[in-house]
């Protein structure tokens, strides 16, 4: 019996299996300045079993919908569904055949507001299966009522090639300098 | 102040006890072939959280629950609720005393192709102690490339028992998992 089976005592000898189990920080993106129009993230590690990126992000105005293409794949392949509440109002929302996945919004209208998502692709691996992905997208957009949004998005496209990257837009804006995308690995 | 209040630096020495807060893997399971269920068993308590990223599919059904059970037991002692949405429509569901807990949904043979799987996130908090066990899953899936065929939800349920979790067991409702389904497992602590 081994870590992690039993836990880790002193003097016991830790072998490069056992450190490969571990999820950890493999990426970490932060915009410097405000005239990022997208986020390419080209160099995702293909040993993990899942990957997860924690976006915090800021747009340079307005309110826009954080768009999400994979492995360049721009054709009308995307589809998502999310399951979202403002103030009082929930909603759901279906789009099918588009060319990138939304994953929510992004504040843009005050400096002080940032966006929040999380986004799991799980077996991003795996040949033969689509990629997918399940996200909990959160935002205040400002500190006027009304514009307080939380949800869960869920995205599939057409596409059974491993993931190898992942680009990141805002609708008709930039990314605020600022905005922040960490990847994570799981083994 | 040292690791993990400060980041390490070189030259320090890491103890046992810095490694035991390390969220690590506990199981990995790839179904090489279509099998009923997915067990993971000997689940050490030593952890605080545990939790499962999993990915399905039916072999045989065209759309099936995706099901949890804790330490083998069948009895009437699972509770749950779901909502989800598809389109511009949220909908529910409960279960209650059944034999086990739904966690999500699968996509299966009515599926445009066999590249269809879903999604499901699991996190079981404070698996091992002597409460009532909850467990919160987001999921999604896809059975069908037309309208309405879209889902994303999340459920919650309880496993009415005391005893800590030492297995955990994955299946569908009324077929066997595909090949490719994966279950993986976490501990936190």
């Amino acid at each position: 019996m081994a870590w992690p089976t039993t836990a880790v005592t002193t003097g016991d000898t830790i072998t490069a299996a056992q450190l490969n189990l571990l999820t950890a920080k493999v990426g970490d993106v932060v915009v410097v300045d405000d005239q990022v129009t997208q986020i390419d993230l080209t160099v995702l590690p293909n040993y993990y079993r899942h990957l997860r990126l924690i976006v915090t992000a800021q747009a340079t105005a307005g309110n826009p919908v954080l768009n999400m293409t994979v492995n360049g794949v721009v054709t009308a392949s995307y589809s998502r569904q999310y399951l979202a509440v403002n103030t009082s109002v929930l909603a759901g929302s279906e789009l099918l055949a588009a060319t990138s996945a939304s994953l929510g919004y992004v504040p843009g209208s005050d400096t002080r507001y940032w966006s929040h998502q999380d986004v799991l692709f799980p077996d991003y691996q795996r040949a033969g299966v689509n990629r997918m992905w399940i996200a909990s997208a959160h935002h205040i957009e400002n500190a006027i009522g009304g514009n307080g949004h939380v949800g869960m998005w869920s995205g599939f496209v057409d596409d059974t090639n491993p993931l190898t990257s992942v680009s990141l837009s805002v609708a008709s804006a930039t990314f605020a300098k600022g905005s922040r995308i960490e990847i994570v690995g799981m083994p | 102040m040292s690791w993990p209040s400060s980041v390490v630096t070189t030259g320090e020495l890491v103890t046992a006890a810095q490694l035991n807060l390390l969220p690590i893997r506990l199981a990995d399971v790839v179904l090489g072939a279509a099998a009923a269920s997915i067990d993971v068993t000997s689940i050490p308590a030593i952890y605080s959280h545990l939790s499962l990223v999993v990915t399905t599919r039916s072999a045989t059904a065209s759309v099936d629950s995706v099901m949890l059970r804790m330490n083998g037991d069948a009895t009437g002692i699972y509770y749950y609720q779901s909502m989800y949405a598809k389109g511009s429509s949220y909908l529910a569901s409960e279960g209650l005393a059944q034999t086990s807990m739904q966690v999500g949904s699968a996509p299966g043979t009515s599926a445009p192709s066999a590249a269809y799987f879903s999604s499901c996130e699991i996190w079981l908090p404070y698996y091992a102690g002597a409460t009532h066990k909850t467990v919160v899953s987001a999921w999604a899936y896809r059975p069908s490339a037309a309208t309405l065929n879209t889902y994303v939800g999340q459920s919650t349920g309880t496993w009415a028992s005391t005893a800590a979790i030492n297995r955990l067991t994955l299946s569908l409702a009324a077929s066997n998992l595909a090949t490719n389904s994966v279950l993986s497992l976490y501990g936190w602590v």
